[in-house]
């Protein structure tokens, strides 16, 4: 269980703990949905996994479009050489 | 036992070399302490991956020995130093940073850790790093096996990448030294924003044998030292021509400052709004400081244009040819997810999306960089810039979160990668109580000259020998 520092020292029994709920589990299930609702609709959208390498694909292809810009004489060879 | 001061642990190299040679302290005493000190300190900055100790004292008795019979092996020998996780130490893991490296153990040292070894260097820890090095395009400073690498002059902000553990361990005095790696800024940032002296040697100076690779046309190794002088004598012993690393230009450097060209002789090019407005406003008044101290050295400075290229594509694009296929088996296979950060395994996994003619155009568009800057070069002798536009980001913050608008371009980081020149971050003051740090970038092959204006502005300064505030 983490105590925070600033407020009086933890005293909850594991008895205390959830034995005087004065609310029902229907009332509990709205509840919960409307607040799960409402986070939902509040929270930014987070990109899942695959809209992540998506962005990464049209990173790349914007650099390669960046680099296509660049007037390349035909003549001018890849800057790495093969040594025999 | 002799006393080892707080001084020693934040001596240069020809200092901490006097006091040994002198039997202030023998080598042991020295490599213990300094050994105690990195494990107590360094998990503060997360810039630990493994303590050396046991092979380190095995080191230092036989550095003792020879020091009783007078063997002398030159400046480094018994100095205590520690090695970004991407170089590979015989029968001890070597993670990379990275949790599916988390076991890999290698059957060998690499070469500069030979070369160290020979000389009597002690070796007392591999420092953490960003990653697999930040291929794969990190956004968070997260984004380590050991976790963000935090600052020693604030703990709040980022020690910078990829070489994280050892600008942290050089700045608190965990080492006197460490060898770091630069694909593209992985030694002249966390050199920046940790305020110590880092060197980028040129590219095929240094031997990559045993180091990870991310991109073979870009990568190389170099000192983060307290002093240029220190970045010069660490490279002396780690420079020279390999037949075992395609990339090896078959050159070695000799430190010779005796031979050193007068300041007069020297004409430096820079941007005159690096040093007006350019940079983050924090950082302007340590960086036009700085630039009166170089003007006042006599060298003849030019106002120069940098050659205009889209610097950030042409690395990206090029990082991602080459690490796309030297961490292919990692994609496919999904152990790649394992990483830490989201947005570098997604980098990752488009790299094999890459079309090969983007990648070859991009090595193309790289020959006409390394033309333009040999041009550059037929008018000044080197550049002189920020280092960065400011100081270090939050650590808890995205990397790529809007900082202070600035007014200058960069592209001098991924410029000298691209055309593989030899650059040094030298500290030059302090924005907000963080490190700022100006930079010097030359010809290929003249470090010596980098070095000759590195010695001269910290003969004027001190900041390089400022401390952060690290509690014993």
């Amino acid at each position: 269980m983490a105590c925070d520092i600033a407020a009086p020292p933890c005293t909850v029994r594991s008895a205390t703990y959830n034995g005087r709920m004065d609310i029902s589990r229907r009332k509990l299930a709205v509840v919960l949905t409307g607040a799960a609702a409402t986070a939902s609709a509040q929270a930014p959208p987070t990109p899942g996994p695959d809209a992540e390498i998506d962005a990464a694909r049209l990173r790349q292809r914007a650099s390669a479009q960046a680099i296509a810009r660049v007037p390349l004489p035909m003549s001018t060879e890849p800057a790495v050489y093969f040594k025999a | 036992m002799a006393e080892i001061s707080a001084d020693i642990y934040f001596s240069t190299i020809a200092e901490l070399g006097a006091k040994l040679r002198a039997k202030e302290f023998s080598c042991l005493e020295l490599t213990r302490a300094f050994c105690d000190r990195m494990e107590r300190i360094a998990p503060r900055y997360n810039a630990l991956a493994l303590s050396l100790r046991e092979q380190a004292i095995r080191q230092a008795r036989d550095v003792d020995d020879d020091l009783k019979i007078g063997r002398t092996r030159g400046p480094l020998q018994g100095i205590p130093y520690g090695v970004k996780d991407l170089l590979a130490v015989k029968k001890l893991p070597t993670t990379w940073g990275a949790k599916p490296y988390a076991a890999q153990v290698f059957d060998y040292d690499a070469r500069v850790i030979e070369q160290l070894n020979k000389i009597g260097a002690i070796l007392i820890g591999k420092l953490a790093m960003v990653e697999l090095a930040g291929g794969g395009d990190y956004r968070t400073a997260a984004a380590s096996l050991q976790g963000p690498g935090l600052n020693p002059w604030d703990r709040t902000r980022w020690s910078g990448g990829s070489s994280s553990g050892p600008g942290a361990a050089v700045a608190a005095g965990l080492v006197t030294f460490a060898i770091g790696s630069e694909t593209s800024g992985s030694i002249l940032t966390p050199s920046a924003f940790c305020g110590v002296t880092g060197l980028r040697p040129t590219y095929g100076l240094v031997s990559r044998r045993g180091a990870m690779a991310l991109s073979w046309t870009l990568d190389k190794l170099g000192p983060m030292c307290r002093s240029a002088e220190d970045c010069a004598l660490v490279l002396h012993e780690i420079a020279g021509g390999d037949l075992q690393d395609p990339g090896s230009a078959g050159r070695g450097f000799n430190y010779s400052p005796q031979y050193a060209r007068k300041p007069a002789d020297i004409t430096i090019g820079y941007m005159p709004v690096d040093f007006q407005d350019g940079a983050e406003p924090s950082a302007q008044p340590a960086l036009r400081a700085a630039f009166e101290v170089i003007k006042s050295l006599g060298v003849n400075l030019k106002e120069i244009q940098l050659p205009e290229f889209p610097y950030g594509a042409l690395v990206g694009t090029i990082i991602a040819g080459e690490a796309g296929s030297i961490f292919e088996d990692l994609i496919r296979s999904g152990k790649v997810d394992q990483l830490a950060d989201p947005h570098q395994i997604a980098g990752l996994k488009a790299m094999l999306d890459l079309p090969a003619i983007d990648y070859v155009r991009a090595m193309r568009v790289r020959s006409l960089v390394k033309a333009a800057f040999r041009d550059l070069f037929l008018n000044c002798d080197m550049v002189l810039a920020p280092a960065r536009l400011g100081p270090a980001p939050k650590a808890a913050e995205p990397l790529d979160a809007p900082g202070p608008p600035t007014k200058s371009r960069g592209g001098l980081i991924p410029g000298g990668n691209l055309a593989g020149l030899p650059a040094l971050s030298l500290p030059c003051g302090f924005a907000d109580g963080l490190p700022v740090a100006i930079s010097l970038l030359g010809r290929p092959f003249y470090e010596n000259q980098l070095i000759g204006i590195g010695n001269l502005f910290q003969k004027q300064t001190d900041w390089h020998r400022r401390r952060p505030p690290v509690e014993a």
